[in-house]
């Protein structure tokens, strides 16, 4: 049959992996602290009508019974907002600067350590006093708007340059806070894995061969 | 339950119409098969995500049978029935050109 290669290539073709969508939201902020004199920077308050909320997807779901391990490497795309600040793999002055996970027995999310920076003044490569904002998820969410940085170095944990590594918070931050979140899986349904996808492949090539050969035996004893 | 890409049985149904276009009969019976292919493909895949769905409600255990193996069984067997039905037809229906 010469058109084999069509059908190899449509079965490797149509193989592909199915990314794994966690998502991430909190109830609105319990407790807020206004900042009390704007010296400097973009000067914003929480109000406890805002949350946190956002996702993050791997390129495979989560194994089961991981303990805090760093996933930081595999997170392919992420966002997530305060209610003042978005922190984006999009956003040039987003850092993800931590990221650990910990599953249950079915692979859902039962913690997690989740440390997100947005630099908020200066410019890459950043220095001591940029202003910058933070968002910490673990059961529930804590962020701080407009703190300063005193040191910036390599983030230890992932590996992102241009992180903050100490930041402190003056008259002119406010942060928000919230102890409770849920996170959510989004179980992707395909209606073919991609060795099923191949074996398919394998299927219709081999019926076909096998017929076209019966009907050239059925032409050649007529 | 999200239905992503991969899920909507399009690449199954693109595998199947691969093997049509390869397999020599006539162009009007090939058409036939394309659009019947992927009629067959998007009825049971339909069927597959409403059942999925009630399953995830009920029992996760049972859902990712379901899922993971029953569901993919019985798709690779519908194609591979259309495929025969159709491939079966073409003598009588198409000769190839």
């Amino acid at each position: 049959m010469r058109s084999l290669p069509l059908i190899c290539a449509a079965a490797f073709l149509t193989s592909s992996g199915w990314a794994a969508t966690y998502t991430f939201t909190t109830p609105d902020y319990t407790s807020t602290t206004d900042f009390t004199n704007c010296t400097t920077g973009p000067c914003m308050n929480y109000t406890t009508s805002m949350n946190t909320s956002g996702s993050f997807t791997v390129a495979t779901p989560l194994g089961p019974n991981l303990t805090n391990s760093n996933i930081a490497s595999l997170v392919t795309s992420y966002s997530f907002s305060d209610g003042i600040n978005t922190y984006s793999n999009t956003n040039p002055n987003s850092r993800l600067f931590e990221f650990l996970v910990s599953t249950d027995a079915s692979g859902n999310i039962s913690n997690t350590l989740l440390a997100l920076q947005d630099w908020q003044s200066g410019t890459s490569p950043h220095s001591a006093n940029d202003r910058i904002a933070f968002l910490v998820i673990d059961m529930g969410s804590s962020a701080t708007n407009n703190s300063y940085c005193s040191h910036v170095e390599p983030a230890p944990s992932s590996g992102v340059a241009d992180s903050c590594s100490f930041l402190n918070s003056d008259t002119a931050s406010s942060d928000a806070f919230v102890m409770t979140g849920t996170w959510m899986f989004a179980v992707p349904t395909p209606t073919l894995g991609e060795w099923e996808t191949i074996f398919l492949g394998g299927l219709l090539v081999t019926f076909a061969l096998l017929r076209l050969r019966r009907r050239e035996r059925g032409r050649t004893a007529a | 339950m999200e239905i992503r890409d991969g899920c909507n049985g399009v690449n199954v149904v693109i595998l199947l119409w691969a093997a049509i276009l390869a397999y020599p009969a006539g162009w009007k019976w090939k058409l036939a098969g394309l659009g019947g292919g992927m009629a067959a493909i998007q009825i049971l895949n339909l069927l597959r995500l409403i059942s999925l769905y009630y399953l995830g409600q009920y029992s996760w255990p049972v859902f990712e049978f379901a899922h993971l193996y029953l569901w993919e069984m019985l798709i690779i067997l519908d194609a591979i029935v259309v495929f025969s039905f159709w491939s079966s037809r073409a003598v009588t229906e198409g000769s190839a050109r």
